[in-house]
């Protein structure tokens, strides 16, 4: 039997649903406050479709991923939300992890009830970049290096960054600039980790404001500024840039796929840090955090999961042997590369990085 | 509904409220206004109120518990960083060039969809124009990389007709950014300059042909004039949103283009209390917008009242 559809019915059914919607805030509660859920801000590739699946399966957990592409996107939204934060686990860069910490945004982590803690690779586990004030603030997931990544059919391997601002590549680099400007800063003589400025801030500007106003200088060197790592690799691919500086992550997946390039870390020397996962202050699943960062710890299959995903060394005992030859032969740098490594100062960085982002404002406006 | 209404008949609240009304067209207008006019400030106003007295602020957004001084340092910094007023300057200059290119390519397609097109396919032709537009900004965007890459459709048909032997670099370019740009742009200038044109009488053309007017004349003493309304809501819809774009330039724009709305959204990116600076910067950019479309609507609108006078 059929319905007829009447002037009355129609206006009827419109009201409902309009008392339905209306209704509907205080029918749903915000994903925050159940408790077989868990809220993660991510980069992407850092949780995994198939871990996400098996730890979902297991658990009865539903991992809700939002996924991020900058640190102070971040940190400005768990700032807005005043304490009440939307996140339970959060991504954050081991050199900026100081600022969150400092904000009270992050949660210490309970070793009591991180029963895995000791699958990440020790010298992780105790770097400077995880504790501060005597407390361990997150779980390192991957290590990133950051040189220049070039195509190898255009151009022998670059030794110095002197390449980026050679007149022969005008429009055929590109950078993130706030990664790329400590390394200048130290190509251009100065202290690209403002160790040597930390108390005197007037230096430090100085040096900030030299090397801002010699990057838009060589402004005309640059074919795009990137801020996605995926953004550099389809430069690549499309034949827009013959360089660029970037990380190892992203160099490591396009050698990979076959594309013709090549990263190197150059005389002047390149940065190194961490990604890791930190429970937010206050987190409404605090217990799911834990099976989350558990789970991910528990097998190093998770780690070398995420260092096909990303390209990145991963911070988890026991993933080197899980990789293939090839995948173990793009990962690694030689000893003279990895002498030039630097890690990122995580006492300056803050306080360098709140200049450098001005600097970059101002380099992409000029 | 009916047995409804003459229940609430029984109710004197409701007799005396109707009986107001039925005396009242002010009052009348008021009830029906209200709802609409709430929207407008509580949707529109009341952001910009609440972004206004954010760029007041000396820092924003505060940890639990703190609070922040009045100040008004962040318009200052305005004037004292040069670097930030080049991307405002180059913004302005942007979408006045893209506004008014906009227009001498959508004049032609308007005219000719409002007058040459067969009656019977107009609609048809409109819908042809506008199809483009069902899909979003960033996808069109992608669009245009994936036509004006170094391996894109454009350079691989060059090189096919042997017009260029490597590829011609044209993304990330300003050429890149104007051509998607006034694409995004031009169904906006289109259809209230259709909606002018169309309602031109066709008799007032033919007439001063019959007079002698030549083609150049009659489009100079007529159409213009009486497409001025047109042309002004037109320039002004595109201006407005060519001068706040943020995705269209980041995707498509090279180094040297950074509009103001991006650097905006850089200064709100920045990890940190810096969203005063940029609401300062917001409340700058659409203050100078509205006053430089206020001045061209000033200034288009006086010449052609004068032209009607005389």
């Amino acid at each position: 039997m059929t319905t007829p559809l009447t002037r009355r019915r129609v206006i009827g059914g419109i009201g409902a649903a309009g008392v339905g919607a209306l209704a509907a805030p205080s029918l749903i509660r915000p994903a925050s406050a159940q408790t077989s859920t868990l809220n993660v801000w991510s980069y992407s590739g850092f949780v995994t479709d198939e871990f996400r699946r098996k730890f979902e399966a297991e658990t009865g957990i539903t991992v809700n991923l939002r996924l991020v592409s900058d640190q102070g996107e971040q940190f400005n939204l768990m700032v807005a939300e005043g304490g009440r934060h939307s996140a339970d686990i959060v991504c954050v860069a081991g050199h900026r992890f100081y600022q969150f910490v400092d904000a009270g945004l992050l949660e210490p982590v309970d070793l009591d009830r991180l029963s895995n803690w000791s699958q990440v690779e020790e010298e992780y586990a105790v770097a400077h970049w995880v504790s501060r004030r005597g407390r361990i603030w997150g779980v390192p997931l991957v290590v990133v290096t950051t040189g220049l990544i070039y195509n190898t059919e255009a151009m022998e391997a670059p030794e110095s960054l002197a390449v980026m601002f050679d007149p022969a590549n005008a429009g055929r680099t590109s950078y993130q600039i706030q990664d790329f400007f400590p390394l200048v800063m130290n190509y251009l003589g100065f202290d690209g980790s403002a160790r040597a400025y930390a108390h005197d801030h007037a230096i430090a500007q100085r040096a900030v404001d030299a090397t801002r106003d010699f990057l838009i200088e060589h402004k005309d060197k640059v074919r795009r500024y990137y801020d996605a790592a995926t953004e550099v690799q389809q430069l690549l691919v499309n034949g827009d840039v013959t360089v660029a500086a970037g990380s190892s992550g992203p160099a490591a997946q396009l050698i990979l796929d076959g594309f013709p390039a090549g990263y190197v870390i150059p005389r002047e020397g390149g940065l190194a840090y961490a990604y890791g996962f930190n429970i937010a202050a206050g987190a409404a699943n605090m217990d799911n955090a834990y099976t989350f960062l558990n789970a991910l710890l528990a097998s190093p299959e998770n780690g070398a999961a995420i260092v096909r995903s990303t390209g990145f060394n991963s911070a988890i005992k026991g993933v080197e042997p899980l990789l293939s030859d090839a995948e173990r032969a793009v990962l690694a740098l030689s000893a003279d590369e990895r002498a030039r490594l630097s890690w990122v100062d995580v006492e300056t960085a803050a306080f360098i990085f709140d200049l450098i982002d001005t600097a970059a404002e101002e380099i992409r406006a000029a | 509904m009916t047995r409804l209404l003459v229940r609430a008949r029984r109710l004197a609240v409701y007799r005396t409220a109707i009986d107001a009304l039925s005396a009242s067209p002010w009052l009348r207008a008021l009830v029906v206004a209200v709802v609409p006019v709430l929207w407008v400030l509580v949707t529109n106003l009341a952001p910009l109120v609440q972004m206004v007295a954010i760029s007041l602020l000396d820092r924003y957004p505060l940890p639990p518990g703190e609070t922040a001084a009045w100040t008004t340092r962040h318009y200052r910094a305005f004037v004292e960083r040069p670097l930030y007023l080049n991307a405002f300057t180059r913004s302005f200059v942007f979408a006045t060039l893209v506004t008014a290119l906009t227009l001498a390519v959508m004049f032609p397609v308007a005219y000719y969809l409002s007058k040459a097109a067969p009656r019977s396919w107009r609609v048809r032709l409109i819908l042809l124009v506008v199809a483009p537009f069902w899909t979003s900004e960033i996808i069109r965007s992608f669009a245009w990389i994936l036509m004006l890459a170094n391996r894109g459709a454009v350079n691989s048909a060059l090189m096919w007709l042997g017009l260029s032997d490597a590829p011609v670099e044209m993304l990330y370019s300003r050429f890149s950014l104007a051509v998607g740009v006034i694409y995004l742009s031009s169904l906006y200038m289109l259809l209230p300059l259709y909606a002018a044109l169309e309602k031109i009488d066709d008799r007032l053309l033919e007439a001063a042909a019959d007079l002698g007017a030549r083609p150049l004349t009659r489009l100079r003493r007529i159409v213009l004039p009486l497409a001025r309304d047109g042309i002004v809501v037109g320039c002004t819809l595109v201006f407005l949103l060519a001068v706040g774009l943020y995705a269209m330039p980041q995707l498509l724009g090279g180094p040297g283009d950074t509009l103001f709305a991006a650097t905006i959204g850089q200064v709100f990116g920045r990890a940190g209390d810096s969203w005063p600076l940029g609401s300062a910067f917001s409340i700058i950019l659409i203050l100078a917008a509205l006053g430089w479309v206020g001045l061209f609507a000033a200034l288009v609108g006086r010449g052609g009242r004068r032209r009607v006078v005389r």
